[in-house]
């Protein structure tokens, strides 16, 4: 949509710190590139979502606009003290929060090992009622802190499941809806 | 509250394997996720590095550990007494002795009746589904109720109960109880409900089936008479027969007892004799009461009572019989047409006998031959000879009371005799010389008397009612009459004859013990009438000898018969006996390292009710809310996108 506007669109990617910029594509010509830059994003290392978020708002070169994140925003880190500042410098922020099905309702219990995807670190639960308990409390917490953010700045939350088709996110995103 | 089974509390050990499994670690699964980041604010149990983890008050711990403690208290069986006898298998034995018919001074019921409403109390309290049985423990054990769980059975079975005027044995009772608890399977206990006045030295214990004896009545001053014994003696004074009645008196209270003692005949009002004493107490006062007896008085009963009566009735009262005369009744007859003067002469030589002569025929057809006469008979050997003690004297040949008489042999010599038989005892037969003698055959050569270089001369003829003697030989046909020992010998065979006399049909007759009788030989079937029963009783007699099973009541019985010639005899039957009467003594209560609970019948009987089923219901009740709370749903709202109505519309 931004493409066919002939606005500028580029994918950034983070990890480990660092970001990634792919090359800027506008108009309906920069689709292909714009596409292959997104086939080739891996998850891979670690990220600190917030220091990226304000590397990239620091930069000069980089000029106000629609500011769209995309991530599960497991983040420990001062996320939405550094998406403010990225309202601050005129960002029109959207937050798309994508989430596995488990995360958002664990369908498992017992003791089970788990393993960081980024980080590697391994942490020993024993999933049992109460357990689940806390963590769907802690998650609903998470929700709730990125949508009151986002109808605190005028920013739009969207909460987008892998198992779920695309049309009705996208939907509420141009809808600029705070799920 | 106690607990019944304290070993169980044991099973609390298990806390510790269970508090175990709650801080070992666990083999876990490995998955991978996006972040564990939410989990390790969530987390509820991290991995340490000791093998131990800190404890963390769980709800499912709690609730595991309070099953435990409740099943553990539950099978340590938590109960509270007084209010149900526990157990699968009772037996209740009711001591019925003599003592049990005492008056209690405070309850003014007998004790056998205190007895009947604690057993009824038992009864009532029986756990549901509990069987009794139910024992009467007189001097003989009967069994009231077999096992039965029908509690109105049991009740019938205990009011049908009574005390018997006989000395118990609650050894046999408990003996029987706890050997038919024993064989079944389940928990057994032996309840004996007894006043403690225990006849035999009985030891109480019980280690197979837990065993309770509840003590009824309180102690009681009693006076009884304890011994009876009347025999018949002679005047010294005005030289005259005499019937003298012995008999021991005893006071078992505290205090000295002024008493009369009284002796009368049956169905007679009229005091025979009487006496008035002073008894010290804890002693024994020997009485002696007589009188001079008439021709009709000989076989009837006698009636000794003391007065005032006092709290026991049944030994207040005594019962014997006026003996026969001191005067022996011997019975001489003959086949032969004259009497052997040499027989007549030693038998009227005893000043004590009555000596009358005659025919064989004339005998037999005597009706007043009295049963316990001696009778002598020569050149015969009627087998209905009337009379006890029996001499045959140169029989024919031919069967004689089971011994063979045989053929006459010429001058045989006597080679020896049975000198420990009290016939032969202190004479000689030395010297003797005989004519002519039949030899006879004997039942068993241990009946032989006196032995020939040719044979048995004379036997033991002795039969179950009756003895007998058989010399087979006649007397004026040899020198023994010439000698001292023939003399000495109808001499033993009359003090014999006399010794079986004052026995009486019967020995010292107790009651509760069977009761034998010697009739004479043909008597077929006796008629018995008991004190007090509305009818007589038929019972059958065997060899001259009739067997009464049933005498388990004091007083006088009287025993007729009708052939072959009709008689009726009056045989005593007294409880005397020292342990029923003393009534007061008690058993000893509770002791430390007693086996055997004893509780006084006021106090509630050990009843228990378990509540372990109910502790076990509360843990099975904890063990499904510990299931439900595992396997329960997360009631958590989950987080699902919002829509605006509008958009949501759209």
């Amino acid at each position: 949509m931004t493409l066919a506007e002939s606005e500028r669109a580029q994918v950034i990617e983070t990890a480990s710190g660092a970001l990634r910029e792919h090359t800027t594509a506008r108009g309906r010509g920069g689709l292909p590139g714009l596409l292959r830059a997104l086939d080739g994003i891996a998850p891979r290392g670690h990220t600190d979502l917030s220091t990226s978020i304000d590397n990239l708002v620091r930069r000069r070169s980089v000029r106000p606009g629609m500011l769209v994140v995309l991530s599960d925003f497991f983040d420990p880190g001062p996320v939405l003290s550094a998406l403010t500042r990225a309202v601050s410098r005129g960002h029109d922020v959207f937050l798309v929060q994508v989430i596995a099905p488990e995360e958002e309702d664990p369908d498992f219990d017992g003791d089970w090992t788990f393993e960081d995807a980024e980080t590697g670190e391994l942490l020993d639960l024993t999933l049992d009622a109460a357990a689940i308990e806390a963590y769907l409390a802690r998650f609903a917490g998470l929700c709730q802190q990125l949508r009151g953010w986002s109808r605190k700045h005028g920013a739009t939350y969207v909460r987008v499941r892998t198992d779920e088709g695309l049309e009705a996110p996208v939907r509420r995103l141009v809808g600029r809806q705070v799920d | 509250m106690e607990l019944l089974a304290p070993a169980m509390l044991g099973l609390l050990g298990l806390l510790v394997p269970l508090i175990g499994f709650y801080i070992l670690k666990v083999r876990r699964q490995r998955r991978r996720v996006s972040s564990t980041w939410l989990w390790q604010q969530a987390r509820r149990d991290l991995m340490a590095r000791s093998p131990f983890k800190r404890l963390v008050v769980q709800i499912p711990l709690i609730l595991q550990a309070l099953i435990l403690i409740l099943l553990a208290i539950a099978a340590s069986r938590p109960a509270t007494r007084g209010k149900a006898v526990d157990g699968d298998h009772v037996a209740i034995v009711i001591d019925t002795s003599a003592s049990m018919s005492a008056l209690d001074p405070e309850a003014q019921v007998a004790r056998i009746e205190l007895a009947k409403q604690a057993a009824h109390a038992i009864v009532d309290s029986l756990a549901p589904g509990s069987d009794a049985l139910i024992l009467d423990a007189g001097r003989d054990t009967r069994i009231a109720l077999p096992p039965d769980r029908d509690t109105r059975r049991m009740h019938d079975a205990v009011d049908k109960m009574g005390a018997r005027e006989v000395e118990g044995d609650l050894a046999a009772a408990v003996a029987l109880a706890v050997g038919r608890i024993g064989q079944q399977g389940g928990k057994g206990r032996v309840l004996v409900i007894t006043d403690g006045n225990l006849a035999r030295e009985t030891t109480l214990q019980s280690p197979a089936v837990p065993m309770e004896v509840i003590q009824v009545g309180t102690p009681i001053a009693n006076v009884g008479i304890v011994r009876v014994d009347v025999r018949a003696g002679r005047d010294p004074v005005l030289d005259k027969e005499q019937v003298q009645a012995f008999l021991s008196v005893a006071n078992y209270g505290e205090e000295p007892r002024e008493i009369f003692v009284t002796m009368r005949q049956q169905n007679a009002s009229d005091t025979l004799a009487s006496r008035k004493v002073v008894i010290e107490p804890k002693q024994k006062l020997p009485v002696v009461l007589s009188f001079y007896p008439a021709e009709g008085d000989y076989g009837t009963g006698l009636i000794f009572e003391l007065s005032p009566h006092d709290g026991m009735a049944v030994d207040d009262r005594a019962f014997g019989r006026v003996p026969a005369s001191y005067r022996l009744p011997v019975y001489f007859a003959t086949e032969e047409s004259e009497a052997s003067p040499w027989l007549l002469r030693a038998l009227i030589t005893d000043d004590n006998a009555e000596v009358r002569s005659g025919s064989l025929s004339e005998l037999l057809a005597r009706p007043n031959v009295p049963h316990d006469a001696f009778v002598v008979v020569e050149g015969a050997c009627p087998t209905n000879a009337p009379g006890a003690d029996l001499l045959i004297v140169n029989p024919p040949g031919g069967d004689c009371f089971g011994a063979l008489v045989g053929t006459k042999v010429d001058k045989p010599v006597i080679t020896s005799w049975e000198t420990s038989d009290v016939r032969l005892r202190f004479l000689t037969l030395e010297g003797v010389y005989l004519g002519q003698a039949r030899l006879v055959e004997p039942v068993s050569q241990r009946q032989a008397l006196i032995r020939t270089d040719q044979g048995v001369i004379a036997a033991d003829i002795s039969t179950s009612a009756r003895s007998g003697t058989l010399l087979a030989f006649d007397v004026g046909e040899s020198n023994w009459p010439l000698k001292a020992s023939f003399v000495l010998f109808i001499r033993n065979l009359m003090e014999q004859a006399r010794r079986h006399r004052s026995a009486g049909f019967t020995g010292p007759s107790s009651a509760g013990a069977p009761l034998r009788v010697s009739v004479p030989n043909g008597v077929k079937t006796v008629d018995v009438l008991a004190p007090g029963a509305p009818e007589v009783v038929s019972q059958v007699a065997r060899d001259g000898l009739v067997v009464i099973p049933e005498v388990e009541q004091a007083g006088l019985y009287r025993v007729s018969w009708e052939e072959p010639r009709g008689a009726t005899l009056w045989l005593p039957v007294n409880l005397a006996s020292d342990d029923e009467s003393d009534l007061s003594r008690r058993l000893e209560t509770d002791g430390a390292d007693a086996e055997v609970t004893v509780r006084p019948a006021t106090e509630a009987v050990a009843a228990h009710r378990d509540w372990g089923w109910v502790l076990a219901l509360v843990a099975l009740a904890f063990i499904t809310f510990d299931v439900w709370y595992f396997t329960r749903p997360t009631k958590v709202q989950r987080l699902r996108p919002r829509r605006k109505p509008k958009e949501a519309a759209a």
